[in-house]
């Protein structure tokens, strides 16, 4: 039982006793003080705690909200609140006699069976744990979902590489000011059907690992501090920000060898500390580009020159250009095969949508000077998103899928998740001049709170859940025979 | 029992809601006599805050501070209702904040006016927790005084929609971040505003204030040192970068 359905419980018990009390008082005047001055109490702790039910629903619409949702854990729960309220609603009839009264005995029955039956599925749950599975689903009939892994800390990324494993990066802070982050890698369990897992890197220079990439047998990782000084007033941020190539050079399948290729990227600074370098990508030529957020959330240009810039690093990286800049917090990114750069970029505090933008050399894509659905605005110079999703919206994770094994429709399109509407989009673009326009977006699948989104080339897409912790692996049905034959 | 249990209820409600009626009834009769005295919904707090973030650097509020560029507020409020005929002491200060081109008050320096826009980005609550606190500078005012005013923003004559060019931002911040960032920081914070006003939500209007303020502030050989040498098209772009940032 959840809260939602304690709250149904609550809700209906409460309204079938007030129904019973006002009908005693108001029809055959037998009025209950003490009673009436309880369910006042009862009332008040239906609204009160109503509130953080559904943190954002009005108390007055969410049994309503709740009965639209047609759920059967609902009609268990208003069926139990309503039966432990049976004794109030007899006492309003007349006594019963002769052969009426195993009218009574049933009613009482059903009360104590209302009582415990709620107190006993509330108590059963609290002792074995039990909470209900993560709401999962892929809405194409010819593709099949599965959690594969469940991870400790909440994760933040994604990346397969060529032998079937499929990184997954976390990082975590305690109040005791210890931090850290680490690489897991999923890979198919050469004993069963399922996946294992394996801690392939943990370290705190692993903090904020918020890009991976996989080239040639070594990770890539997208990584940042945060270090502040202060000199005579002035607040200045050190450039923290990193790609470091990690390798497992001995073999024994933990990634030990550190080495920061790119360096000096602004990484994460004040006041708002949550924006830094982000996802990272090769393009089929070897260049590297990295995704730079802005220092601030809200509205504001930024001191570093890299700050909301999409970087292009040479293919030994030695050179690091500017290749586009106007982003606020890119996160995602993905690169076609034709060498198209795609990047999800989250919009301003308020939200006006988020946005996929087809990254051109030299372009700028607006912020901080333009935001989406700004009407005050003649914007000039700038470039517009593919997609500018709704306000609701926070799309994070990108991937193309291309792979031969995924069905027409499915291939050469993108994957983003929708971070708070729990879902993965499809999103089928077209040539529009030297840029795209989106033709159709679908949702894929739902996932609680998918933050990335990874393709592997057999045509598997695998979404991690950042709150839920959990990895799940989506895929052609017709390809589950060939992906578990394979080692 | 069942008559007894019924009386119960009814006195044990009487109980609780008389003190709450005696208390309300206290408080309004208070306020009747002597309305300086009631509860305030405007908080001194909030409106401290937006005073510091958006008005001290050129208002100075302790008495006898002269050295800043608009005129000193500490007893404003006592002054405000005889500065317009027809204006209360609120609305007055209210208009001085909308509108500020509407009145010239004496003691504002020669040279740079204030500029339009300045609590463009607040919300109407929070326009008038400012003028609460402002008009309560040396006055006593009622509430309901304040809680009347409309807030009726005029238009700043930007045309339709404020035209933003690329070039002009890339030049813009240039120039910014050469001349500009050293003092004044983009955030909105109060760590942020040590050196100078942070550049934060500025939106000043296209009245040409900001080469008024550039031109009027050099009188400090440093602020004369950042802008020597800017030409006119490096001016025009700081100019269209900062009225974007609303």
């Amino acid at each position: 039982m959840r809260s939602d359905d304690l709250y149904v419980f609550l809700s209906v018990y409460v309204l079938a006793a007030a129904a019973a009390l006002l009908f005693d008082c108001l029809v055959r005047r037998r009025w209950n003080g003490l009673a009436l001055l309880a369910l006042l109490g009862a009332f008040g702790v239906m609204v009160g705690l109503g509130i953080y039910v559904k943190p954002g629903v009005p108390p007055s619409e969410l049994l309503a909200k709740l009965a639209a949702a047609h759920r059967g854990r609902h009609v268990v729960a208003a069926g139990l609140g309503a039966a432990a309220a049976l004794p109030l609603l007899r006492a309003t009839l007349p006594r019963a006699s002769g052969a009426w009264k195993w009218l009574d005995q049933l009613l009482a029955a059903g009360s104590v069976a209302g009582v415990a039956g709620a107190a006993g599925v509330l108590l059963w749950n609290a002792v074995f744990d039990i909470k209900s599975p993560p709401p999962m689903r892929v809405f194409d009939r010819g593709f099949e979902i599965e959690m594969i892994g469940e991870t400790l800390h909440p994760p933040v990324r994604l990346a397969v590489d060529d032998r079937g494993g499929v990184f997954v990066s976390y990082f975590w802070a305690s109040s005791d000011a210890l931090h850290g982050g680490g690489i897991l890698r999923f890979e198919p369990d050469p004993e069963g059907d399922g996946y294992r897992e394996r801690l392939v890197a943990e370290s705190d220079l692993l903090h904020r690992a918020t890009g991976l990439a996989w080239r040639d047998g070594a990770l890539y990782v997208s990584r940042s501090g945060l270090h502040g000084e202060a000199l005579d007033g002035r607040i200045h941020y050190v450039e923290t920000g990193a790609v470091t190539r990690i390798e497992d050079r001995d073999g024994d399948g933990f990634f030990e060898y550190y080495h920061d290729v790119v360096r000096g990227l602004p990484g994460a600074r004040g006041p708002d500390v949550q924006h830094q370098n982000n996802g990272i990508a090769f393009a089929p030529d070897g260049s590297l580009y990295v995704t730079n957020g802005i220092a601030a959330s809200l509205r504001t240009p930024d001191e570093h020159p890299w700050g909301g810039a999409i970087l292009k690093v040479s293919p030994d990286f030695s050179r690091v250009e500017v290749f586009a800049e106007g982003f606020r917090n890119p996160f995602g990114i993905a690169v076609t095969p034709a060498g198209d750069v795609f990047v999800t970029d989250n919009d301003a505090e308020e939200n006006p949508g988020d946005e996929i933008d087809h990254v051109i050399a030299g372009e700028h894509y607006g912020h901080p000077f333009v935001v989406p659905r700004d009407t005050g605005v003649d914007p000039r110079g700038f470039r517009e998103p593919v997609f500018l999703g709704s306000p609701g919206q926070n799309l994070e994770g990108l991937a193309w899928a291309d792979s031969p094994a995924l069905p027409e429709g499915f291939r050469s399109r993108l994957y983003v998740t929708d971070l708070v509407g729990h879902r993965v989009l499809r999103v089928e673009i077209e040539a529009a001049g030297e840029s795209y326009a989106t033709r159709s977006v679908e949702p894929f699948a739902t996932v609680p709170t998918p933050v990335d989104v990874a393709a592997a080339p057999d045509g598997s897409l695998f979404v991690v859940s950042r709150y839920d912790r959990k990895l799940f692996r989506i895929r052609p049905r017709q390809a589950a025979a060939p992906a578990e034959v394979a080692p | 029992m069942m008559g007894r249990l019924v009386v119960l209820g009814f006195r044990a409600s009487l109980a609780l809601a008389l003190p709450i009626v005696v208390l309300l009834g206290a408080e309004r009769l208070a306020a009747r006599l002597d309305p300086g005295t009631a509860p305030s919904r405007f908080d001194a707090d909030r409106g401290y805050q937006l005073f510091t973030s958006r008005c001290v650097v050129c208002h100075a509020e302790s008495p006898g501070d002269l050295g800043r560029m608009g005129p000193n507020l500490a007893s404003v409020g006592a002054a405000a209702p005889t500065r317009r005929p027809g204006l209360s002491g609120p609305a007055y200060v209210l208009e001085s904040i909308l509108d500020p081109a509407a009145f010239r008050a004496p003691g504002a320096k020669g040279g740079a006016a204030m500029p339009q826009g300045l609590v463009a980005d607040l919300s109407d609550d929070d326009v008038l927790q400012l003028v609460a606190y402002v008009s309560r500078k040396g006055a006593r005012v009622p509430d309901r005084e304040i809680a009347k005013l409309a807030v009726e923003r005029p238009e700043f004559g930007v045309g339709d929609r404020l035209v933003v060019e690329r070039s002009a931002m890339d030049r813009g911040m240039a120039v910014f971040r050469a001349r500009c960032e050293s003092c004044h920081a983009v955030h909105n914070r109060a760590e942020y505003r040590v050196r100078a006003p942070a550049l934060f939500g500025v939106g000043l209007p296209a009245d040409g204030s900001l080469r008024d303020a550039l031109r009027h502030a050099g009188s400090s050989p440093e602020l004369r040192a950042v802008t020597d040498g800017l030409d006119d098209a490096d001016l025009d772009a700081l100019e269209a970068l900062v009225r974007t940032l609303q």
